[in-house]
């Protein structure tokens, strides 16, 4: 059955969490992450019929998303006067959480000083993937992934500790 | 540093300046680098199509002997088959979408293959129609009827010295290369980043 344009804009919206994080992991300056977000949804909408329902939608989403950051997408124009990470966080809600929020931005700010797809593979084990799923969401054996998350997890570690953001 | 608390703090984000637009249409227009390099490949073709029926105009301004125009004709006549066979693969590269649900290897190895494999044709298609066009100009500045058509014979059929035979093929070859030189360098120009970009990516996934 052939999804509607509303129905799925449901969906995405239920699920934006993940548009949302893959941008922000990718992209600091807020322009460019609002493409990003952007781009994302129009391929998700462009590859909406490829989902069976064999595997979760928010699965699914991810491996659109991040094939769109790491495959197809770079930033398409130089910014003049790049604004710091952390003076361009969203509007704070209501229970904000000054401390933990910088936690997360200095976190953010870490991981783009990783490399696209080490970027990927943290975000997904973060996000509780198993090594199997991470795997194939890749495309990568399930040895090499584990190897590789050991190695990625270490050196987040150290460029948090070596930008002094230990926390 | 917890994995679990910063999940937590990931989920518990405010995402109220990122919204989900009503409509598809509402989207910004789209900035893929592949999209760019389909749009100007669209570019090219159709610039390439009017300059296919300038050619074909162009001895309807032009007084050129019977033989030179017969001869113009069936240059322009391969030059615009080959262009048109490579259109219509190009066509079919455009048209192509890689399937974004596969595994990211998977997408990364078939859009670096697909990409290289429509520059290798579109550059053959240019180098070898582009041969083409100085045998074309060459008839187009002989042939004239102002020219005395015995001459132009003489050319056609090689009744002419050795000095100007060496003369003419040198002087073609040097051309041919410098077309050759041209368009590599153009294509690379314009699209070789991006393969290196992807090529880089995929090296790290193996890593």
């Amino acid at each position: 059955m052939k999804i509607t344009e509303k129905e799925f804009l449901d969906k995405i919206n239920a699920h934006k969490g993940i548009i949302y994080k893959v941008s922000r992991m990718y992209f600091d300056e807020p322009e460019d992450r609002e493409d990003l977000f952007q781009e994302i949804i129009f391929q998700l909408w462009k590859s909406v019929d490829s989902f069976k329902g064999n595997s979760q939608f928010s699965s699914w989403m991810y491996r659109v998303a991040l094939n769109t950051a790491i495959v197809f997408y770079k930033k398409q124009r130089k910014r003049i006067g790049t604004t710091a990470d952390l003076k361009t966080e969203p509007v704070a809600p209501k229970d904000y959480d000054g401390v933990k929020d910088k936690q997360l931005g200095y976190f953010y700010k870490a991981i783009r000083q990783l490399d696209k797809i080490d970027k990927a593979l943290i975000l997904l084990y973060i996000e509780g993937y198993s090594g199997k799923e991470i795997a194939e969401t890749l495309g990568l054996s399930e040895t090499n992934t584990r190897v590789k998350t050991n190695r990625v997890k270490k050196q987040l570690k150290e460029i948090i500790k070596t930008e002094g953001y230990e926390f | 540093m917890n994995f679990e608390d910063i999940k937590q703090q990931m989920n518990s984000q405010n995402m109220d300046d990122q919204v989900i637009p009503n409509h598809i249409s509402e989207l910004k227009k789209t900035q893929l680098p592949i999209q760019k390099i389909r749009r100007n490949i669209k570019t090219e073709l159709l610039t390439q199509i009017v300059i296919i029926l300038l050619l074909f105009m162009t001895p309807g301004f032009i007084e050129m002997n019977p033989v030179a125009r017969g001869i113009y004709f069936i240059l322009i006549f391969i030059t615009s088959l080959i262009t048109i066979i490579y259109l219509l693969k190009i066509n079919s590269f455009i048209k192509q979408t890689s399937n974004l649900s596969f595994a990211v290897k998977d997408v990364l190895v078939t859009t670096l293959y697909q990409l290289k494999l429509t520059l290798e044709v579109y550059k053959t298609a240019v180098i070898s129609g582009s041969l083409l066009l100085p045998a074309v100009g060459f008839i187009l500045i002989k042939g004239r009827n102002s020219i005395d058509e015995s001459a132009f014979l003489n050319i056609i059929t090689f009744n002419i010295s050795f000095e100007k035979i060496i003369f003419y093929i040198i002087g073609y070859l040097v051309t041919a290369i410098a077309i050759y030189i041209v368009t590599n360098w153009w294509v690379d120009n314009l699209y070789g980043k991006y393969i290196n970009d992807l090529e880089n990516i995929l090296e790290k996934l193996e890593y």
